[in-house]
Parts: C-alpha cells; structure tokens; sequence
C-alpha cells in the first residue's frame, strides 16, 4: 500500500548529497573562525558520507541496471561529477597548501548536487555501443570536475588577490590557500581536463558520424553542440594561453578559469531546457 | 588548602623595583629549596620573567606562610627592607589566585596581548620546580589546569591570531602569496635595522638564496656574512648598481634605505615582469620616505606593502586579540570554577575521612562495652546488633557527607569542614 510518504531515491540522493556538502561548507567556515572544533570535525564527516551516499547509490544503479543505462540518465552523470568535485575538497586536507579551498569545492560540489534535481527523468536515448557511451560520459564528467575545481581555485585566488592588493590580507592564511597553491591548481586541473573533454567530444562527434542519425544539418541546430565547440574552442585556447603565453599568469589565469566554469554551468543549463538532439 | 600569589608585574611596579626582587634563573632550585625549607609544609613556584615576579603558594590552611610571611622571604632573599618594594605589590587568594594564574598563562595579563612566551615561561618555572621538589598535590594540578585552559583558549579564540610585529606580519603577507619558501630568493635593499629585523622573520622560513645590497658595499657584505651565521640560509652581498637587474630573481624585496628619493619607480620597473616571466613580486618597503613608487604596485603579480600598510595590519590583528578578551574571560570564568569544585571535594576528603574514623572508633568503644553484658548472646544475636550500630552511624553521617559535598566553592566546603572539626574534635590533618 502506497503511504504517499516516499520520496523518488533519485531526489533523495540528491537532497542528501547536497545538504552533506552544505554541512561540510559550514564545517570549513568553522574551523576558519576557530570556533567548535568538534564540530568541524563532524561537519566535515558529513561531507565525506555526502560523497560516499553518491558512490554507494551509483554503485547500486549500476549493479541493478547495468552502465550505460545508469549513465544514459543525466542525474547520474550529474551526481558523479558532484562526488568527484566533493572528493577533490576533502584531499585538499591531504596537502597543508591546499588547505582552505575545500570550502569552495564543497559549495560546487553542493551546488551540482542540488542541481541535479532538475535533470531528474532526463536521459539521454538508447545506445546500442556501450563502450563508447560509457567513456564518453565519464570523461565529461570529469573533465567537468576539472573544470570546476579551476574554476572554484580561480575564484578563490581572486578574492585572495583582491584582498591583499587592498591591504586586508590580514587573516587569509587558513582560510584561503597561498595563492602559488591555486594558481598551480588551476593550471593542473585545466591541463588534466582539457585531454578529456577533447576525449568526450571526439567520442560523441564519432558515434554521431556513424549512426548519420539525424544528420549534419540538424547538428548545426543543436545548442548542446553549438555550445561544446564553443567550449573546447574556448579551453583549447585557455590551455595555449597557460602553456605558451607567459603573462597569463596569476589573476588572468585565475580569470579565465573562473569564466570557463560560468561556460560549463551555461553549457549544463542549456543541455537540460532546449537541446533536441540528445533529448 | 590556601591558593596564593604574591608577586609584582609591568603595570604595578617600574623596572627598577622588578629588578630588585627577580630570581636569576640559575639560582632559582636555591631560591625554591629555601623557601621550602622555611615553609616545610608548603608548595611553592617561582615565576620570575622580565615583566613579572611572582610566587605561587600552596599551605595547610592552618600552616604558614602567610602573604606577609611570603613577602617578608623574598626581602630577606633579597637582602632588602620590604618597604622597598612592597608597594608595588600584588595578591591574590584562593578562587581569585586561580584566576589570576589562568589569566597569567592565557597571556591576559602580557604587556603583549595574546603573547605565547608566557606559557612556556610559565611551564619552565612550573618544571623547576618540580625538579626542586617544591610542588605537590595542589600546585600541580592548579598549573596542569592553567597550560590545559591557555591551550584551549589560543585554538579556540583569536586572542594569539595574527601577528603584532612587523617583521611577523612580512612573514605572513608572504606566506599568503607563496606556498614554499624553499625554491624563493629573498633581495634585501638597504641595511636599516627595521629592514633586517623584518629579513630574520622571513630567513627563518629557509628561502633558497638571500642577497643584500647597499650602497656602501662594505655594509652589505657585513650584514651577509652575519646573515649567513645566524642563519642557515647562503646570503650573499651584491653591487647597489646591480640590484635591480636582482629584481628578476628575487621574489621577496625588501628595501630599507635612507634614500630620499624613491630608488625604484614604475619606469624603472616597467620591463622586469615580462623578464620575471610575470611571476609574484612581493615588495616590502621599509623606508620612510618610501624608496618604491607606489605606482609599482599596480603592475600585474606586484604586491607592495609599505610601513604604513604593515602598520594596518598588526593594528587590525591587535583590535581582534582585544575583541577576543570577553570570551577569553567567560572560558577562564568557566574552568576556574570547575578547577575550584574539583579542588573543594579533595580538600573534604580528609574531613571526611576524619568524620568516619571518628564515628567508627565510637561504635566500637560501644561494641566493646555493651556486648559483655548481654550473658548467652549467640553469634546471630551478636551480628545483628554490630549491624544495627552500624547502620544507625552510617544514616547519622549520609546527610552532613551529601550536604558537604553538595556546598562546593572553596569558602563553603572550608566553613563546613572547619565547623566539623571542630564540633567532633577532629583532627586537622589536611594530607
């Protein structure tokens, strides 16, 4: 007998994971104010089951349901990049450089949970080939992680940046990494994710070419991969930028991170609302 | 047990009082041994730093010494007349010597606000006497409680947060912006002693090369090698007109020279990104008139700090030490009367103790005296009227053991302790 009391488990993990990453947020602004140390302590565990609910809930999916159709599903996709961007907040603490930026990866990492929910029932049509599709939804998702941790370092380099050239960097050690740490973050996680998100594109650009379905002109339509090439276009430019040219350094490439993320976060808007092709 | 402090610190006696009575830290065992031979039954620690002497003091309540008789030891110690010092004075008892000990450790009472030498003074003369033999069951754990309640207080509030010197706040801007200092050379420009003092802070985090210059080639090369010996650091003297061709290496530049006019403007700057490979520029200028153009800062990756900036910000770090004294307080408060209540249902033990021993040794001496009269008395007979006394001494002493340790705080467990010596007769036996 239905109680009208359940809740979708796919909202629920959402919920969860989401309110586990707030939590971790609270616990690192916490122990910034030196405050309950206790209580960072359980704050942060809370982050960590954050993290492990998303695993042990995809784990289940797959186990039940097979790969490809856990990863057809754009909440799973989504709640993965969540958990990848959420680990990377609680290894910050293996590294003392680092420490102060888990904050801002538990606050994405909060926010893609939450906005997971509104790609639930969203899902990408049947794939006969698994391989691909699997390689290819993992590989978006995290260079995905990739782009939003720069992102997430980018924006706390700017703060930390502003602050100290206004004279009132009195009390950022903790709170905020060195800004060294973030920019070497940033160019890391860019240069990591770039190959990926190449890979992911090239794998979708690839079945595409095969199945001829629904055909070239109807790509050219489609905002989703209007918006990816504009978004490789961007990141292949970014990653030249960091290798080659030698005043992209510091609050520019902290900058340009920073925009690249707002790009992803668009890109993830305009997948879910208008793009007929992978609908 | 009494609680008491008798000393003297920065604000309540001048420097030339505080160095008549200090204990030079060699002859300190001799200083404690003494006074525990003078005091047999007391516990004694003597804290003597540059800015405070102070004698911390454990007896009997019915024992010696007293706070004149503490005052009177450190004259003669001294081979001086109390009136030459006693002015300047201070004490405390009991509930308010804790507090004062607490504060003390806390660095509350610190010409420094939030000072941490003061702990670790305060454990060196707490360990002295120790090794002397002079602390006991009190003083013991009255000083564990106090490095317990400063080490709570500096995680837990902002009363040590930030740096207060200018030297230490460089080190901190410095760290905010690098996250090794292994790989970075440091350029000191100018031998002015608030630019080395500032360069000692950032030598201790071990950069990888320093380089000095000056325009008198002779100082520079001084301030090297004495650099080099007091450091582990390679630091090496290079020509003033050269230094700025250093600017490429350099990550941390501090100047300090006497230059009137700035020796570093934006011109002169302009092409040492682009050779630095834009990488961050932290300018320290010491100098007043300042020897960097403040247009310098505006260039992209430079930081520039000057006297007035670094100024800022060991004032904002003092203002939240400041803000930080109320919860400081509130947690003293707190531990002070748990220390207090903790300490009170020790001191009622012996009391206690005196009080069952008492009733014990009147049961008994009745036992002895009734039963030989009861003629056939069996061994059930026997054990029940054993059991019976028993339990009518144990009901009598319930009520008055429950309402003693009930009225904690060290005034009101003394006046019931006291009363009850008195009333029974009991011995005073406070070990």
């Amino acid at each position: 007998m239905e109680t009208g009391l359940s809740m979708d488990p796919k909202l629920s993990i959402s919920l969860l994971s989401g309110a586990g990453f707030v939590l971790g947020v609270l616990g690192s602004y916490l122990e910034r104010r030196q405050a309950a140390r206790w209580l960072f302590n359980v704050l942060h565990w809370a982050a960590f089951v954050a993290v492990g609910a998303i695993t042990f809930y995809l784990s289940g999916s797959i186990r039940a349901e097979g790969t490809v159709q856990t990863f057809q599903r754009d909440h799973s996709a989504t709640l993965l990049l969540a958990a990848l961007v959420g680990l990377t907040g609680l290894g910050t603490h293996v590294t003392a450089s680092l420490r102060g930026l888990e904050g801002f990866l538990f606050s994405m990492a909060a926010l893609v949970s939450f906005g997971a929910i509104a790609v639930i029932g969203q899902s990408s049509p049947n794939v006969p080939f698994k391989a691909w599709f699997i390689s290819h939804a993992l590989a978006f998702a995290m260079s995905g992680a990739c782009f939003v941790i720069a992102g997430a370092a980018g924006a706390a380099y700017l703060i930390a940046h502003r602050l100290l050239r206004r004279k009132r960097g009195r009390g950022l050690i903790g709170i905020v990494p060195p800004l060294e740490a973030l920019e070497r973050l940033v160019r890391w996680a860019l240069l990591i994710g770039f190959p990926l998100f190449t890979y992911g594109v090239l794998t979708g650009i690839c079945e595409l070419v095969r199945t001829n379905d629904p055909g070239p002109r109807a790509w050219l339509q489609d905002p989703l991969i209007i918006l990816s090439f504009i978004a490789w276009v961007a990141y292949a430019l970014m990653v030249l930028a960091v290798l080659f040219l030698p005043w992209i350094r510091g609050r520019r490439t902290a900058t340009m991170a920073t925009w690249g993320m707002g790009l992803i976060v668009v890109i993830f808007l305009v997948v879910e609302v208008v793009s007929p092709l992978h609908r | 047990m009494r609680t008491l402090v008798v000393g003297c610190n920065h604000r309540s006696a001048p420097v030339e009082v505080r160095e008549r009575i200090a204990f030079d830290p060699t002859t300190l065992p001799d200083a404690l041994a003494l006074f525990h031979n003078t005091f047999p039954d007391s516990e004694v620690v003597l804290l003597a730093t540059c800015n405070r002497i102070e004698a911390y003091v454990a007896r009997p309540v019915h024992s010696h010494p007293r706070i004149e008789e503490i005052i009177e030891f450190i004259a003669q110690y001294h081979n001086l007349g109390v009136h030459e010092f006693a002015e300047g004075l201070y004490s405390y008892e009991d509930v308010e010597a804790v507090r004062h000990l607490f504060r003390v450790t806390c660095s509350l009472d610190s010409m420094v606000l939030g000072e941490t030498q003061i702990l670790g003074q305060t454990k060196s003369a707490f360990e002295t006497a120790r090794c002397a033999g002079t602390v006991g069951k009190r003083l013991e754990p009255l000083f564990q409680q106090a490095f317990s309640v400063a080490k709570e207080i500096q995680t837990k509030t902002t009363i040590a947060s930030g740096h207060l010197s200018v030297g230490s706040t460089a080190v901190d801007l410095a760290r905010q912006i690098f996250a090794r200092f292994d790989d970075k050379r440091v350029l000191m420009v100018g031998t002015g002693k608030m630019g080395e003092l500032t360069l000692m802070h950032l030598l201790n985090m071990k950069p990888k090369q320093l380089y000095v210059s000056n325009r008198t080639h002779e100082r520079a090369v001084a301030l090297a090698a004495k650099l080099t010996g007091r450091s582990s650091v390679s630091a090496r003297a290079i020509a003033f007109d050269d230094w700025l061709n250093y600017l490429v290496e350099a990550d941390i530049v501090i100047t300090s020279t006497g230059s009137r006019e700035p020796i570093l403007t934006s011109d002169m700057f302009a092409s040492i990104p682009a050779r630095r490979k834009y990488r961050p520029l932290l300018l320290i200028d010491i100098a007043v008139p300042r020897d960097i153009d403040p247009a310098v800062g505006k260039r992209e990756g430079v930081y520039l700090y000057n006297i007035d900036d670094l100024q800022t910000v060991t004032e904002a770090s003092l203002a939240d030490r400041r803000e930080a004294i109320g919860q400081c307080n509130d947690m003293i408060d707190a531990n002070v009367i748990t220390f207090v209540e903790r300490q009170s249902h020790w001191d009622l033990r012996p009391v206690i103790t005196a009080m069952q021993e008492h009733f014990r040794d009147v049961e008994t001496r009745e036992l002895e005296r009734v039963l030989p009269k009861f003629e056939n008395l069996s061994n059930h007979d026997r054990q029940l009227i054993e059991g019976m006394l028993h339990r009518i001494t144990q009901k009598l002493l319930h009520d008055p053991i429950h309402v003693m340790n009930e009225k904690t705080g060290i005034s009101g467990a003394r006046l019931y302790a006291d009363t009850l010596r008195t009333l029974f007769n009991l011995p005073h036996d406070e070990s």
